[in-house]
């Protein structure tokens, strides 16, 4: 199945949004390219709901300029614009059945009954609920109502498809299937798709591009293996997995690298437009490299806390650098509380980051 | 061009070319004046009313009627769409309303017009069908140019609400409350006397203190402000007892109880004291009982406040119940438990930590109780004897020997003020505390068993005044079938047929009973007035919590304000101020059917509020997303899902249109007298039989009507249970 119409980009210009006093999105700028996944990240009051209802129509913006494909839709109502949204609560409309809530959208735009049923029911299919047409949302599990609130969306043919965290009402294991059904629907559909989730595996998992939010503004945008491995800031290097925050100071540039100084230790990596002098350095928990055989000159810790969790472990090391969070996948050795290790750091997962 | 303005300029078009302009004596329906027309002064269009009849002051209506034409083809984004509809709407309201009050039944109605522009020599009637097409086009002009601007995301439905309640608030509540205060200034011939204002004001018997030294009678704004100090106290702790024994006690006839409180809501509110008069009275059954067994001589004793209590307590404690079960219900159990683990006793649980939590709830009871009692006039009416109280002074000051308007306008004020004052004192104090104790998740536990001498006490409150429940509608049932009360107590079905024959005529049935008339009124009225209500009550709430714009909070005060405003003086507001043109109403059947309206209006707001906040506002934004307009939206998805709300706004509009009396009283004529209204005259005239078997038919009626629709709502509510659960669910994730 195909759609008619082809995917449009987004774009936002110096777009602010404020309720009375509060600020919920502060002059963001971005653009979204037709057919791809965009993912808006970030925790809970960080505008990135407000961001996807400017979109939809929902919220109209107090300055700048919303564009959908190359259309001004910045004062056009949610009715007028071609968007359509599945919510974070599914929104499904309890007293009329699944096939009714599908042709929703069709019957309000005056199409004759039979044939927007007749539609409804192909959507259906897509989303792997065929015959279910005839039920009450509320007879429905809740992923079987998170397929129907996206066959309701898909059926308009949006030139914008949006998500307001979609899974968060589905338990763990249903949550990681939902998640592929909707990318796989979205590639083969070639949808223009934007996701809002506070969950940053989901969106490392499902995005093109991240758009990582924090109080109103952009922290970082970029593909989800710039986010993890690159971020650009504090927030976004604690926000998007754990990082452990140390200072360090850059002691000298050779070519692409950096030479750094980290307490009494020195190490190196890519300077990505860092100059000499203090800095801080991001480092993934599974970048720490633990061992109890004594090394030479390196750091060294003492595990203070060490904690089974299946398929890894984790630690936390006090070392003369300060509190090292650490995973290890290494479960069949583990290290006793209290021992002491010394410690390396891997050539990937560290990284400058600014304030 | 826009198809809702078509729609509006053709309205407005057939309103001032084709309708008659002024309100026809007989009524429009009475087509009448078909043989008259267009020619006829009296029925002519505006049109022919200013080109042919020397009314030229309606030719600018006209002109601005059709000034909306320059824009036909114009896209609603063109600047001139929006300040063309803008210009028209405004103008057209202003000028059309201006020149009704300016121009009345004397020709000019202000004395500087004619100073400036001499005699007009012509004089106009109330507005007419005409002129209310024509206005609503105008208002509905406004609208549009204000959605063109963007007002409300430009949103032609929603601003056209807003702006069509708000015009209806301003018209049958603003307007002739602002009248009272007009008519207190001014002496009985309409000149301004502001120092009659104060000597009617201050006078002796409103705030004479008499009582306290002397054997006179106190003044009656002390009398009603003590009255309904007592009736809030009584009904209050009544109707905790009620709600402690329905939701904490194990108390085996809850269901009967729960009847119990629901019959004073279908009954008329001087029924009571009239079946307290025929307990208590002279003549009353334990009167004659105490006379009869213990040689007690019968008194009047019950006249009087002791009367007005006694009965207001048994017709008001339902309310207090109903807002305080609500309460009792919704302190989460953990409180107590947590208090009870921490070593406090049941009955120190119970003064500590429940009645402290229920505080707002008893706040809450209290001012409804001192707003009910304020506002009564039935009770006072049958009972009062010679305690005055101000409602009952309002509606002597206007329909007794004195007639004197001023008077009327000055206690409505003071009774005003009153209400006003316990409505604001509601509002800010709960307004201000947080008690909610419902956390929305499960709250499993047990709650506290109620202390020994709690649960003694409510019993000893409840099971008396259930027992005399009992016996009152008993009575009201059978009292219709004795002769005379407390004289001859032989059976007999003659009130019923003084009230309700139906003899077979010359041409088929005819409705010969005494009650006929009145009665069909009441349906007819009741019945056309209840769908009004549900809907403009709906409107609001949806405005009110799906919508936000600038002055939310004064059209929330406004919408709200009519249920703090006392039947009797909303009912001296329209007759002083319907009585006279532009709105010439009084008298017709459409006064009666506008007053229950913007009566109960507040209720089907709150109704509608109530169950709108409880469906996930993501419902209509999906609906929105879906390219729904707003009107689409509220037709399809939020009407549907309102059901049980409207449909009790509509039982509830229904049942009060039935029984209200106090504002009605006023409006009552020939033509359309209601069951009420009747039924109180037959009491004046000690015709108590009759009356009893009036109200009885009445009382089944309602609670028939009442049944059926909680059976029917109740079905439905079945079958969509979990329906409607899943939207409250969808809410809170």
């Amino acid at each position: 199945m195909t759609l008619g119409k082809t995917a449009s980009s987004v774009r936002f210009e110096g777009v602010t949004k404020a309720f009375g006093e509060v600020v919920a999105v502060r002059d963001i700028s971005f653009t979204i390219e037709p057919g791809t996944l965009v993912t808006l990240l970030g925790p809970s009051g960080c505008g990135k709901t407000t961001t996807l209802r400017l979109i939809a129509g929902l919220e109209i913006s107090n300055a700048g300029k919303v564009l959908i494909g190359d259309k001004d839709v910045t004062k056009l109502a949610a009715t007028d614009r071609d968007v359509c949204m599945v919510f974070q609560s599914y929104a499904l409309f309890p007293h009329m059945t699944v096939i009714e809530n599908v042709a929703y959208g069709l019957t309000v735009g005056n199409m004759a009954r039979a044939e927007a049923h007749a539609k409804a029911e192909d959507h259906l299919e897509l989303v792997g609920l065929g015959g279910y047409g005839e039920r009450l949302p509320s007879e429905l599990s809740g992923g079987q109502q998170q397929r129907v609130a996206v066959a309701r969306a898909l059926i308009l043919q949006p030139e914008v498809l949006l998500f307001d965290e979609p899974l968060s009402n589905l338990d763990a294991k249903l949550r990681r299937r939902m998640r592929e059904e909707i990318c796989e629907l979205q590639q083969s559909l070639g949808l223009t798709t934007v996701y809002v989730t506070h969950d940053q595996e989901e969106a490392l998992a499902v995005s093109d591009r991240i758009i990582v939010m924090d109080n109103a503004v952009i922290a970082q945008e970029g593909s989800p293996r710039d986010i993890y491995e690159w971020p650009d800031n504090l927030f976004v290097a604690d926000f998007i997995g754990d990082a452990t925050v140390v200072e360090a100071e850059i002691v000298a540039i050779e070519g692409d690298m950096a030479r750094i100084r980290i307490g009494d230790v020195e190490h190196s990596l890519a300077h990505r437009g860092f100059v000499v002098g203090p800095v801080n350095l991001a480092i993934r928990p599974e970048s720490i490299l633990l061992s109890t055989a004594a090394g030479e000159a390196g750091l060294v810790g003492t595990v203070s806390k060490a904690t089974y969790l299946g398929n890894h472990m984790e630690y936390t090391v006090d070392s003369a650098i300060g509190e090292l969070f650490v995973v290890d996948s290494r479960i069949s050795s583990p290290i006793p509380q209290g021992e002491q290790v010394s410690i390396e750091l891997a050539n990937h997962g560290v990284t400058f980051v600014q304030d | 061009m826009n198809r809702t303005v078509f729609l509006w300029l053709a309205i407005g078009g057939i309103g001032y070319a084709i309708l008659p302009w002024y309100a026809i004596e007989d009524g429009f329906w009475s087509l009448y004046w078909f043989s008259g027309y267009p020619g006829d002064i009296d029925f002519a269009p505006g049109i022919l009313q200013a080109l042919g009849h020397d009314r030229p002051w309606l030719l600018p209506v006209g002109l601005a009627m059709a000034a909306p034409l320059a824009i036909v083809g114009r896209d609603p984004t063109d600047p001139w769409y929006a300040t063309v509809l803008i210009a028209a709407g405004s103008f057209g309201l202003v000028y059309t309303l201006a020149q009704g009050f300016a121009i009345g039944l004397n020709g000019w109605e202000f004395g500087f017009l004619e100073s400036l522009y001499g005699d007009l020599g012509d004089r106009q009637f109330g507005m007419g069908y005409g002129a209310v097409f024509v206005l609503s086009a105008f208002l509905f002009f406004l609208t549009q140019g204000a959605a063109a601007r963007g007002a409300i995301k430009g949103d032609v439905f929603v601003v056209g609400s807003i702006g069509l309640v708000i015009a209806l608030v301003a018209v049958f509540i603003f307007f002739p409350v602002g009248y009272i205060l007009l008519s207190a200034f001014q002496d009985n011939d309409a000149n301004f006397a502001p120092a009659l204002f104060f000597e009617k004001l201050f006078a002796q018997d409103i705030w004479g203190l008499g009582c306290l030294t002397a054997n006179v009678n106190c003044g009656v704004a002390w009398n009603s402000l003590f009255m309904a100090i007592l009736v809030g106290v009584s009904t209050t702790v009544m109707g905790l007892a009620f709600a402690l024994i329905v939701t904490r006690t194990g108390f085996r006839a809850k269901k009967l109880l729960r009847v119990l409180t629901v019959l004073p809501i279908v009954t008329p509110p001087f029924v009571v004291g009239l079946a307290v008069i025929l307990l208590f009275g002279r003549s009353g059954a334990v009167s004659t009982f105490l006379e009869w067994g213990f040689d007690i001589e019968p008194t009047r004793w019950i006249y009087g406040l002791p009367g007005i209590w006694f009965a207001q307590t048994l017709a008001f404690t339902p309310i207090a119940f109903l807002v305080l079960i609500g309460v009792v219900e919704g302190i989460s159990p953990s409180m107590e438990e947590a208090s009870l683990t921490l070593r406090a006793n049941d009955w120190r649980t119970f003064s500590a930590i429940s009645l402290p939590l229920m505080r707002p709830g008893l706040a809450n009871a209290f001012l409804l109780g001192f707003i009910e009692s304020l506002a009564d006039f039935g009770n006072p009416m049958v009972l009062g004897g010679d305690y005055d109280v101000l409602s009952i002074g309002i509606f002597f000051a206007i329909v007794g020997a004195q007639n004197d308007q001023g008077r009327a306008a000055v206690l409505a004020l003071v009774l005003l003020a009153f209400t006003l004052s316990a409505f604001y004192a509601q509002r800010r104090w709960l307004g201000r505390k947080s008690y909610t104790t419902i956390t929305g998740k499960g709250d499993s536990g047990l709650h506290a068993r109620l202390p020994a001498r709690v649960r003694a006490f409510s019993y000893a409150a409840v099971l008396p005044w259930a027992a005399l429940t009992v016996v009152i509608y008993l009575m009201i049932m059978f009292g219709g079938f004795v002769k005379t009360w407390g004289l001859d107590h032989s059976f007999t079905l003659n009130h019923y047929a003084e009230a309700f024959s139906v003899t077979t005529g010359e041409y088929g049935l005819v409705w010969s009973g005494a009650a006929w008339n009145s009665f069909w009124t009441t349906l007819q009225i009741s019945a056309i007035s209840a769908p009004l209500t549900a809907g403009i009550g709906l409107i609001t709430a949806y405005i009110l919590v799906r919508q936000t714009f600038l002055g939310k909070d004064a059209f929330e005060f406004g919408t709200m304000l009519s249920f703090a405003i006392p039947g009797t003086v909303i009912g001296v507001g329209y007759i002083l101020a319907f009585n006279v043109p532009p709105i010439e109403i009084t008298g017709t059947g459409v006064i009666l059917v506008i007053c229950f309206i913007f009566r109960n209006m507040p209720v089907g707001v709150r109704a509608g509020i109530a169950s709108m906040s409880q469906i996930d506002k993501s419902l209509d934004e999906a609906s929105l997303t879906l390219g729904a307009r707003s009107f689409t939206t509220l037709r399809r998805v939020v009407a549907p899902l309102l059901r049980p709300a409207i449909v009790a706004a509509l039982v509830y509009s229904f049942v009060r249109a039935m029984t209200a009396i106090s504002a009605v009283i006023f409006l009552v004529s020939a033509n359309y007298d209601m069951a009420t209204a009747y039924i109180l005259g037959r009491v004046e005239n000690s015709d108590f039989g009759l009356a009893i078997a009036y109200s009885s038919v009445l009382i089944l009626i309602m609670l028939g009507a009442i049944f059926l629709i909680q059976f029917a709502v109740g079905k439905r509510r079945q079958s969509k249970r979990s329906a409607q659960q899943f939207s409250i669910e969808g809410s809170t994730a």
